[in-house]
């Protein structure tokens, strides 16, 4: 599966030579016991992140009415020291294109704006290939 | 409907309208096109509902780098 990297516009930029940032962006659905997300969405690949971890408004599409019934509170802290109180739920992540349904302990916060896929995640592939010449990212299944 | 191809989603084609949709839900379409907005993915969805297979994107802060 190759995904094109989506290259978005940052208004600042120490080099005026790229003042768009391309980032990896996969389009997935988020799988609950008795809900999924009707239609995918982007969620950014992270190989520096520990876990998965959404912003909480995706709780409430799988049937999570509130994300405090999960396990938490956790810290998440990210690269400034900003921590974050995030609960974390037993679900599933489908990659579009892909016929599974991979397991992953997602973390909600309400301080999270970006849908973030870290090694928790990559872990059900065998490859996960950033491919920086072509702006695109392949993930390769697990056999 | 047409169904959609996510080689065709480009989000640098979109660049002058994510300005006005920063920190909020947006849903795409087949077309590329930004065919509805909200403050959730809900919301997002709800308000596209007749335009056929869309993909959500929540539009990040556009004046910042990003390190998760």
């Amino acid at each position: 599966m190759k995904f094109p990297y989506q290259k978005l516009p940052v208004h600042q930029s120490p080099d005026p030579s790229t003042p768009r940032i391309a980032r990896p962006y996969i389009p997935v659905y988020l799988h609950g016991e008795k809900q999924s997300t009707p239609s995918p969405y982007y969620a950014m690949l992270d190989s520096g992140a520990d876990n998965v971890l959404f912003p909480s408004d995706l709780a409430k599409e799988v049937g999570i009415a509130d994300i405090k019934t999960g396990k938490g509170p956790f810290s998440t802290i990210g690269i400034a020291g900003q921590r974050a109180a995030t609960y974390f739920h037993n679900l599933k992540v489908q990659v579009q294109g892909d016929s599974r349904q991979l397991p992953v302990m997602v973390g909600f916060s309400d301080n999270i704006i970006i849908p973030l896929l870290g090694r928790s995640f990559f872990k059900h592939f065998k490859e996960v290939v950033f491919n920086e010449e072509k702006e695109r990212v392949e993930l390769k299944p697990s056999s | 409907m047409k169904p959609l191809n996510y080689e065709n989603i480009d989000l640098s084609k979109l660049e002058t309208e994510l300005e006005h949709f920063q920190n909020k839900w947006i849903a795409i379409s087949a077309q590329n096109k930004i065919v509805s907005s909200g403050r959730t993915y809900g919301e997002a969805l709800e308000k596209a509902r007749k335009e056929g297979e869309v993909v959500l994107f929540r539009v990040p802060p556009l004046d910042a780098y990003l390190a998760p």
